[in-house]
């Protein structure tokens, strides 16, 4: 469990700039940048307070 | 901007243990600690706020750039080079460390001082809250004319903003500061997403086409106008002394008191590269996008976030905004509790700090307060960083350095006239200046820190030993 939710908030972290980078290239929308960003958001919120909870608790 | 975000680390560095005696060598922690925190801590809700006020300001491009870059160099040479060293030899909190000084009841108005400084610098961050959380209630935003509330729905969002956030100081900041801490990397990257996309809105290809634009937003943001109030040495001294009240005015021995070496200090160029220069000029360039897409010149931090990156940013600005008002009240909360013990030994936290957090949202719905940031910044470290002058010249021209000397000493008095007339001396006429001739404030800090520290040496006796 703990390794998914690792990637899912590295995913997280990983939505939230790339997405602002593409959009730099003019390789994504605007639209679509700011709803990656959303997702992001929503990922490494969700997901890092279980991995600091699973981290906290092996300790 | 702000030294207020806690993290876990520095919870228990703060307020847990050791408060009134040397840190013990088991409690110590490495540099690796500081780092993350101050990366963390400043990356806050007035973030958003202070750079779009250089713009405001006319300040040029080329200053914004190299004035903060050698400001906040200075900033972090002082916190290694002043703060640092002090709190790894005597490894006391600011409070307890003044008490041997200057008595506990200087250190009580001292308190009083900071307390209310700090619900005025929390109000900023309830009112930068509110103008995202009002988004969806299609608020009417304040501008930058408004010193009064502007609307109904703006005093009832900044009321419930600001009691949410004084009903969970009230109860400890434990969960928050774990939610600031969990927060924080995402945070640095949303500023960083936001400077990016509005750079590429702004369309510059090259420095001279980015600094003409900058020029037209100054002039579109100055009706016309291009009078500049800050120059390039106004710039430096903001970067090195908003911060003034924690690095020369030792508010950070609270923190550092736990490094092993005085070389933890260099993990606050985190917090100064990222929050103060990446996140400022990453604000600044987001207002200069509204201006040239919408014509926009309001520096409201919600709508601005929302056009550049969406809810991510709304959400950022609402979190940034709270999980640094929440230990900026929880901190003025226990300034007044160790005041009003004195008189009522029994005032619990909870009062002290709720009663911290209604004067902050009062602050709040003054929407002057966030305007008037890069002011107000520059006075707080005015008044309380002279203490640190105090503290420096003790420590090296009366106590010669000598931590195990100090540790065992006991105040001269519970009032020590010394200290409360040097500080009293240059800061008087200097908040008289600011406050009613217009003065910049942050030329004023400087000045008051070594007038002060002399005065003291100047009106003050060896102390006793223990």
């Amino acid at each position: 469990m703990t390794p998914i939710i690792k990637i899912v908030s590295y995913i997280g972290l990983a939505l939230t700039i790339v997405p602002s980078v593409l959009f730099f290239n003019d390789a994504m929308s605007l639209d679509a940048m700011k709803t990656s960003m959303t997702i992001g958001m929503l990922c490494w919120l969700v997901a890092a307070p279980l991995a600091q909870r699973t981290k906290d608790a092996t300790k | 901007m702000s030294k207020t975000q806690q993290t876990g680390d520095e919870a228990t560095v703060t307020t847990g243990e050791f408060e009134r005696e040397p840190v013990a060598k088991g409690a110590l922690k490495g540099a690796n600690k500081f780092w993350g925190m101050y990366a963390g801590e400043h990356a806050a809700g007035t973030e958003f706020m202070i750079g779009p006020l250089f713009l405001l300001a006319g300040v040029t491009l080329q200053n914004v750039f190299l004035g903060l870059l050698f400001g906040n160099l200075m900033a972090v040479l002082s916190w290694r080079f002043i703060c640092a060293p002090i709190a790894t030899k005597a490894r006391f909190t600011l409070y307890h460390h003044l008490e041997k000084i200057a008595g506990k009841w200087l250190v009580l108005i001292y308190n009083l001082a900071n307390g209310l400084l700090f619900c005025f610098l929390a109000g900023a961050m309830i009112t930068v809250s509110a103008t995202a959380v009002g988004i969806p209630f299609n608020m009417e935003m304040p501008t930058v004319e408004d010193f009064y509330p502007n609307s109904l729905t703006f005093v009832f969002i900044v009321l419930a903003v600001g009691l949410i956030i004084a009903f969970v100081a009230s109860l400890g900041y434990e969960m928050v500061s774990r939610f600031a801490n969990i927060a924080s990397p995402w945070m640095v990257l949303v500023f960083l997403a936001c400077g990016i996309v509005a750079y590429k809105q702004l369309g510059a290809t090259s420095w001279a086409e980015l600094n003409s634009l900058w020029s037209e937003s100054i002039i579109f943001a100055q009706d016309g106008k291009s009078e500049s109030t800050m120059g390039f040495w106004n710039v430096f001294l903001f970067g090195w002394f908003c911060n003034a009240a924690m690095h020369v005015g030792m508010a950070d021995l609270s923190v550092f008191r736990f490094a092993k070496k005085a070389n933890a200090g260099w993990a606050t160029s985190a917090g100064m590269y990222v929050g103060h220069y990446m996140a400022w000029i990453a604000a600044a360039f987001m207002l200069a996008a509204q201006i040239k897409l919408n014509q926009d010149a309001n520096p409201v931090p919600g709508p601005m976030a929302n056009n550049v990156v969406g809810l991510a940013g709304i959400i950022c600005v609402v979190v940034a905004g709270w999980t640094t008002a929440n230990p900026t009240i929880y901190r003025a909360g226990l300034a007044f509790q160790a005041m009003a013990q004195t008189i009522f030994p029994t005032v619990s936290r909870f009062k002290a700090t709720f009663t911290a957090g209604i004067i902050a949202t009062i602050a709040g719905a003054f929407p002057a307060f966030a305007w008037q940031l890069l002011g107000f910044v520059g006075l707080y470290g005015t008044i309380l960083a002279p203490i640190g002058g105090i503290i420096f010249f003790d420590w090296y021209f009366r106590r010669n350095g000598d931590a195990e000397a100090f540790q065992k000493s006991s105040p001269n008095s519970s009032f020590n006239i010394a200290v409360f007339l040097a500080w009293l001396i240059p800061v008087v006429p200097a908040f008289y200046l600011i406050v009613y001739k217009g003065y910049t404030a942050v030329n004023f800090v400087l000045p008051c820190w070594l007038i002060t520290g002399l005065l003291y040496l100047a009106f003050s006796k060896k102390p006793k030993a223990a």
